[in-house]
C-alpha cells in the first residue's frame, strides 16, 4: 500500500521517460525521411505527419509557419510550450521522481537528475545541425539507463508495478501513433510488392521502433506491409508491440493483485485488452480497417490508464 | 421565558469538492441565565460529527461530507429557557481563562480616543462597570449621530459595535469577548442572528452589553457562542468556502406555554 | 582582535592539547600535508554519491545546495556532555510545563512571574490552543537547543527552537560521511552513536498516539512539498522512519478523523510530524487561503483523533522576548536553579537599558524578536558605523521589537580552511525528543562560521557543519 499520489508519481515518472524517448525516436524518423524529400515551399510532409503523430500539430503551427528540420527539432526537443517536448518530459519525470524520492532508488534518481542537469546545460544551437542524430541517440540512451536502473535496483513492490505499468501504457500509445501516421502506406493494394518509396517508408517505421533488424530474424523475408503491421501489433516477441505492452500491463495488474490480496476494478479491463490483442490477427484488422483499429486501441489504452488512476486513487 | 428558535439556511453545492468540512458553532450551553431545553442541528454528515469544546468554551462540531452532491442545508431548532439578570452572565463552569479575552485581534484594534477617555474616567474613580456602561452609551450616541449606517444591514452594525466595544474594553485591560446569539422577534424587525459583547468584572463575572441596542441583554436574548471576535465565533466556518444561497429563514418566538407545558409534562410523566 | 581571547575547543592557553582532543590531535599531527585536502574532496564526493542530500539540484533551483562540511570533528568529553544533557533536559521539561500552564490556568502569570501582556498579546501565542490537552501533556516533542561555549565550563543557551527545528539530517549525514572517511579514528575513540535518532523519533511519535488509537499507530511526515528548502530532510526522515511522506493534498479529514489517500483507499492517520508552520496547517482554523495544509486538521486534533508534532503554539516558549524569562520559568515549575546559562539580555523598553544599548552598539548583538536564520540582526563588533546608525533608529522606533545581548566570545574549533588548519567559531545544536521519556542524541549539529573572525554560524550566512563526537567513558 502506498499514497495514491506516490503511485501516480511513479506511473507518470515512467510515462514521461518513455515519452521523451519516443519523441526522440519520432524526430529521428522525421529527420531521416525529410532528408530525401523535395518540396517547393520547404515544408516537409514527413515532418508534418510526425507532428501529427506527436499530437503537437496545433501547438506547432501556433508558433511556426514553415515546417523544416530546425524549427521542428527545436520544438520537439527544447520548447517548453510543447508539453510533449523532450525537455518538458524530462522535467516532468524528474519532478515526479523528486516527489517520490523515498520510493525510488538512488540509482534511478541519479539517472534522471543527471540527464536533466546535462540536458539543461545544452545550447539548442549546438545540436540542431548535423549533431542531431547523435543527440537523439543520447536521449534514447538516457532513457535506457533509467530503465536499467529501475529494473536492476527497484524493489518488486507495488511501486514497481505502477512504474512499469505507466511505461508500458505510454509505449503502446506511441507505437500505435507511429503506425497510425503511416497507416496508408501499410494498406494492402493490388500489387503486394511495395515500390521503392513504400519500402523506404516502411523502413522508417521499423527504425522508429528499433525493429528493422529484428524484423528479418522473425520473418526471414523482405519488408512487407502486412508483416510490419503484424510485427508491431501482434508479435509478443517484439518489446514495442501493442500485444507485448498490453500483456506486460496485465502482468503488472496481476502483481498488484497479489500484493494487495484483491483484484481492482481496472484489472478486468487490462485482461480484456490483452486478450483482444492475443486473439486478433492482421486479416481481421485489415477487414475492420487499420486506422479504425488503431484508433480504437488508443482509446482503450487511454481508458485503461484512467481506470488504473481511478482504481488506485491517483490524483 | 421560554424561547423557541428555528433557523434554516443553505450553502451552494460545489460538485468538484472531494471533501467539504465545516466548523459549526451553533450549540448554546447552559449559563446562569439560560438553560437549553432542547436543541437539534440537522445537516448532512452531522451523525458522524466530531464534538468537542473549543478554546473559548463553546460546544463545537466538525462536520464533513464526501463528494457532496446537494446544497449544504442546515437547520437549527431548539428551545431555551432564559431569565433576566440585568445582563449578568456570571461565571460558567468550564469556561476558558478570562485573561485570554484581553488579546487584541485584527478585528479588534482599540480606538485610541475612546481608550484615552476611558482611562481618564478610570483615573477619576469610575468603576469598571460604570466605564463599560459609559462605553455602551457612547457607542450608541455615536451611531445616532452618524449618517453612514444607513446602508449597512443590522447584522453588520451589531458586529461593528460589538468589535469596537470589545476592543476598547481590552484597551483598558478589561477582558471582553464577542458574543453571537438570537434575540426574540420584536418591533425592531425580523429575527436575525445578533452580535453583542461580554466584559469581565472581578465581582460579577461576565456581564453582557449590547451596544447596538444600548442595553444589557434581557431574557429575550439567547447566547450561542463567544470568542475573541466575529472570526472566531462564526456560526459556520467552511472549506471550501461556499456561497450562501438565498436568505436565511429565522423564527425566534416565545414558546407557547401550553405546548411547552404539555411537552414538559410528557417528558416528566415517569417521574 | 586577537584570537587569544576566545576559548579554543582543542588547545589550552599554553598550546597543549586538551584531553578530549588528545587522540584526534595525534591523528592530525600524523596526517601528510595533502591528506586533509583529499579528505575534504572525498567528503564532497560522498555527499553527492550517497545521495543523502539527493545530489545538488540544478542551479536554477538555488534553494537546495550542499552546506559546506568540515572534516575535523568537534569533540566533547563524556563529563562535559553529562552536564549539557542535564541542563538541556531541565530546560525542555520546564518549557513543556510552561506551555501546559499558558494554555490552561496561567499560574505563572497569576503569580506575577511573567508579564501577562508579553504572553497574551504575543503573536506566537495561539489562542486556539487554549484548554486543549495534548497526549501526555507534551507540546514540543522535537527540539533543537542552540548552545554556545565561552569557556571550559561556560555554556550558554542562545535559543530553544521548540517549533520545527531543522538540520537533524545534517547531523546524521555528517556522521555517515565521517564513518566512511576516517574509520580508523572510530576504532581508536569510543564515539557515542547518533544513528539511533530516526528510531527514537519513530518511538516518540508512537508514544504520542492519541488515546483513542488502538493498535499500531500510523505515522506520517507532513511536508510543504518539493520546493521547500528542507524538503530533502523531510523525505530523509520519513524514509528512515518508514513513515509516509505526505503533502496536504494526500490527507483529508472525514467524520472528525484524518485519513491519507492510498492505493487501497483511505487509511487512518494517527500521528503527524508536521513540517508546516502553524499558520498553514489548516485553512479551516488558521490562514483560510493556505493551500499547504489539511482543512479540519486542527479540529480533529482538538477532538483527540490525531496528534500533531509539535503542537501548534509552541512558538510562545521560544519567543525571543520570552527567552529572558527562561531561568524564572525553570525555577517556577521545577524549583531548581538553571544548569545552563541564559545570555544576559537588555530590555530596550526600559529607558536606562535602552540608553546603555544605544551607547554601546559596537559591543552588542541586536536581534529582531521574530527574526530567525541570522537575518535582521546586527553583530556590533563586525558592523559598520552606518549599520549601527540604522539599527539605533530601528530600536528607538520599536524598542519592543528587538532584544540586545552582549557579543559572546564563541569558542573556536580547529577547522580545515583549504590552506591549513585554523580556529573558527562554532555553536552546537543538540536534538531532543520528548516522548514517554526525554531522549537527547549525544552531540548534535556543530555549526561553524567559515569566514575568519565571523560569529554568525547560520548556513544562510556562509556557515558550515562539523560532525560532533561525544566520547564515551
Amino acid at each position: 500500500m502506498m499514497l495514491g499520489h506516490s503511485a501516480a508519481n511513479l506511473f507518470w515518472m515512467s510515462r514521461y521517460v518513455e515519452r521523451a524517448e519516443n519523441m526522440a525516436r519520432l524526430l529521428e524518423v522525421g529527420y531521416r525521411m525529410s532528408l530525401t524529400e523535395r518540396s517547393e515551399d520547404g515544408t516537409s510532409e514527413h515532418l508534418v505527419s510526425m507532428l501529427q503523430a506527436a499530437e503537437a500539430e496545433d501547438t506547432f503551427f501556433a508558433k511556426h509557419e514553415t515546417v523544416d528540420v530546425p524549427s521542428v527539432a527545436h520544438f520537439m526537443l527544447f520548447d517548453t510550450d510543447n508539453p510533449s517536448s523532450v525537455k518538458s518530459c524530462l522535467f516532468n519525470s524528474r519532478t515526479n521522481a523528486k516527489s517520490v524520492r523515498t520510493e525510488i532508488t538512488t540509482d534511478m534518481w541519479e539517472s534522471l537528475n543527471g540527464t536533466w542537469l546535462e540536458f539543461s546545460q545544452i545550447q539548442p544551437r549546438s545540436v540542431l545541425g548535423n549533431k542531431l542524430p547523435s543527440f537523439l541517440q543520447w536521449v534514447k540512451q538516457s532513457s535506457n539507463q533509467f530503465r536499467g536502473a529501475l529494473l536492476g535496483t527497484l524493489m518488486r513492490t507495488d511501486g514497481f508495478a505502477f512504474a512499469q505499468a505507466g511505461g508500458f501504457i505510454e509505449r503502446a500509445d506511441n507505437t500505435a501513433r507511429i503506425l497510425d501516421v503511416k497507416y496508408y502506406v501499410l494498406l494492402p493494394r493490388s500489387s503486394m510488392v511495395g515500390g521503392d518509396v513504400d519500402i523506404q517508408q516502411w523502413t522508417m517505421i521499423l527504425r522508429a521502433a528499433s525493429a528493422h533488424r529484428a524484423y528479418r530474424h522473425i520473418y526471414h523475408d523482405r519488408y512487407k506491409a502486412h508483416n510490419i503491421a503484424d510485427f508491431l501489433i501482434f508479435r509478443k516477441e517484439m518489446p514495442r508491440s501493442l500485444a507485448f505492452c498490453a500483456t506486460s500491463v496485465t502482468a503488472m495488474m496481476g502483481m498488484l493483485e497479489q500484493i494487495y490480496g484483491e483484484p481492482s476494478s481496472c484489472h478486468d479491463e487490462a485482461i480484456k485488452m490483452a486478450q483482444f490483442l492475443t486473439a486478433g490477427n492482421m486479416d481481421k484488422v485489415f477487414d475492420e480497417g487499420l486506422h479504425e483499429y488503431l484508433t480504437n486501441f488508443m482509446s482503450a489504452n487511454n481508458q485503461l490508464s484512467n481506470a488504473i488512476s481511478d482504481a488506485y486513487n491517483f490524483y | 421565558m421560554r424561547i423557541a428558535i428555528r433557523h434554516e439556511f443553505r450553502f451552494a453545492c460545489d460538485e468538484n469538492t472531494a471533501h467539504a468540512v465545516q466548523h459549526v458553532l451553533m450549540t448554546p450551553i447552559d449559563t446562569p441565565n439560560q438553560k437549553v431545553v432542547e436543541w437539534t442541528i440537522k445537516m448532512p454528515g452531522i451523525e458522524h460529527a466530531a464534538r468537542f469544546t473549543d478554546a473559548f468554551g463553546n460546544k463545537a462540531l466538525l462536520v464533513s461530507q464526501t463528494r457532496p452532491e446537494e446544497d449544504l442545508f442546515i437547520s437549527v431548532t431548539g428551545v431555551v429557557e432564559t431569565s433576566d439578570t440585568h445582563g449578568v452572565v456570571g461565571r460558567i463552569a468550564g469556561d476558558s481563562n478570562f485573561a485570554l479575552f484581553k488579546r487584541f485581534t485584527p478585528q479588534t484594534r482599540p480606538n485610541g480616543t475612546l481608550v484615552n477617555r476611558l482611562k481618564a474616567q478610570a483615573k477619576a474613580g469610575a468603576s469598571s462597570v460604570d466605564l463599560l456602561h459609559w462605553l455602551m452609551n457612547r457607542l450608541h450616541e455615536a451611531r445616532d449621530g452618524s449618517q453612514d449606517d444607513g446602508e449597512d444591514t443590522p447584522e453588520i452594525v451589531a458586529e461593528d459595535h460589538a468589535h469596537v466595544f470589545v476592543a476598547a474594553a481590552r484597551g483598558i485591560d478589561i477582558p471582553a469577548r464577542f458574543v453571537t446569539g438570537y434575540v426574540l422577534d420584536g418591533d425592531t424587525g425580523p429575527a436575525r442572528l445578533h452580535a453583542w459583547a461580554e466584559a469581565w468584572d472581578e465581582k460579577l463575572g461576565w456581564i453582557g452589553f449590547d451596544p447596538s441596542a444600548n442595553l444589557c441583554p434581557t431574557e429575550a436574548y439567547v447566547r450561542i457562542a463567544v470568542g475573541l471576535d466575529a472570526d472566531t465565533t462564526q456560526p459556520v466556518r467552511l472549506v471550501p468556502n461556499l456561497p450562501r444561497e438565498a436568505d436565511d429563514v429565522i423564527r425566534v418566538t416565545q414558546a407557547m406555554m401550553s405546548q411547552q407545558q404539555q411537552a414538559g409534562s410528557q417528558s416528566q410523566s415517569g417521574a | 582582535m586577537s584570537e587569544k581571547k576566545y576559548f579554543d575547543e582543542m588547545l589550552n592557553a599554553d598550546g597543549s592539547v586538551r584531553e578530549p582532543y588528545r587522540i584526534l590531535g595525534e591523528w592530525l599531527e600524523g596526517q601528510p600535508k595533502q591528506a586533509l585536502k583529499q579528505l575534504s574532496q572525498d567528503a564532497e564526493t560522498i555527499f553527492r554519491r550517497l545521495g543523502i542530500t539527493f545530489a545538488v539540484y540544478g542551479s536554477n533551483e538555488s534553494t537546495e545546495r550542499l552546506i559546506p562540511f568540515d572534516v575535523i570533528p568537534r569533540v566533547i568529553s563524556a563529563h562535559e556532555w553529562r552536564r549539557l544533557e542535564k541542563g538541556i533536559e531541565q530546560r525542555v521539561k520546564a518549557l513543556n510545563m510552561f506551555l501546559w500552564d499558558l494554555y490552561h490556568n496561567q499560574d505563572i502569570i497569576r503569580a506575577g512571574r511573567i508579564p501577562e501582556k508579553l504572553i497574551i498579546q504575543n503573536e506566537a501565542f495561539c489562542p486556539q490552543m487554549m484548554g486543549l490537552n495534548p497526549p501526555k501533556g507534551i507540546y514540543s516533542h522535537i527540539i533543537g537547543v542552540d548552545i554556545v561555549r565561552t569557556g571550559p565550563d561556560d555554556f550558554y543557551v542562545l535559543e530553544d527552537n521548540l517549533r520545527t527545528p531543522s538540520g537533524v539530517s545534517y547531523m546524521l549525514e555528517d556522521r555517515e560521511a565521517m564513518m566512511h572517511l576516517v574509520p580508523d579514528l572510530f576504532h581508536k575513540l569510543k564515539v557515542a552513536s547518533v544513528e539511533t535518532y530516526p528510531e527514537n523519533l519513530r518511538r516518540t511519535m508512537q508514544e504520542m498516539a492519541p488515546e483513542s488509537c488502538t493498535g499500531h499507530p500510523n505515522l506520517v511526515v507532513l511536508t510543504p512539498g518539493i520546493y521547500n528548502s528542507a524538503y530533502f530532510e523531510h523525505s530523509f526522515l520519513a524514509d528512515q522512519m518508514g513513515a509516509s511522506l505526505c503533502e496536504g493534498q494526500d490527507l483529508f479529514v472525514e467524520n472528525g478523523k484524518v485519513y491519507m489517500r492510498t492505493t487501497l483507499g483511505p487509511q487512518r492517520v494517527d500521528v503527524i510530524y508536521r513540517r508546516i508552520d502553524d499558520d498553514y496547517i489548516d485553512p479551516l482554523t488558521f490562514k483560510p487561503d493556505s493551500m499547504l495544509g489539511v482543512p479540519g486538521l486542527f479540529d480533529a486534533y482538538r477532538a483527540g483523533n490525531v496528534t500533531l508534532i509539535n503542537a501548534p503554539g509552541t512558538g510562545i516558549a521560544d519567543d525571543k522576548a520570552v527567552y529572558t524569562y527562561v531561568p524564572e520559568i525553570i525555577e517556577f515549575y521545577l524549583g531548581e536553579k538553571p544548569i545552563l546559562k541564559n545570555v544576559p539580555t537588555y530590555n530596550c523598553t526600559s529607558d536606562s537599558e535602552r540608553a546603555y544599548v544605544l551607547d554601546n552598539l559596537e559591543h552588542l548583538v541586536v536581534k529582531e524578536v521574530h527574526g530567525s536564520g541570522g537575518y535582521g540582526m546586527l553583530v556590533g563588533p563586525t558592523s559598520t558605523k552606518k549599520q549601527r546608525a540604522e539599527f539605533a533608529e530601528k530600536i528607538k522606533a520599536r524598542p519592543d521589537n528587538y532584544i540586545v545581548q552582549p557579543t559572546l566570545a564563541l569558542s573556536t574549533c580547529p577547522t580545515f580552511t583549504g590552506k591549513g588548519i585554523s580556529g573558527r567559531h562554532v555553536d552546537l545544536r543538540p536534538y531532543v525528543l520528548v516522548g514517554d521519556k526525554i531522549r537527547i542524541t549525544p552531540g548534535g549539529l556543530t555549526r561553524v562560521a567559515l569566514k575568519q573572525g565571523s560569529l554568525v554560524v547560520n548556513s544562510s550566512q556562509g556557515g558550515g557543519t562539523k560532525d560532533t563526537w561525544v566520547l564515551e567513558e
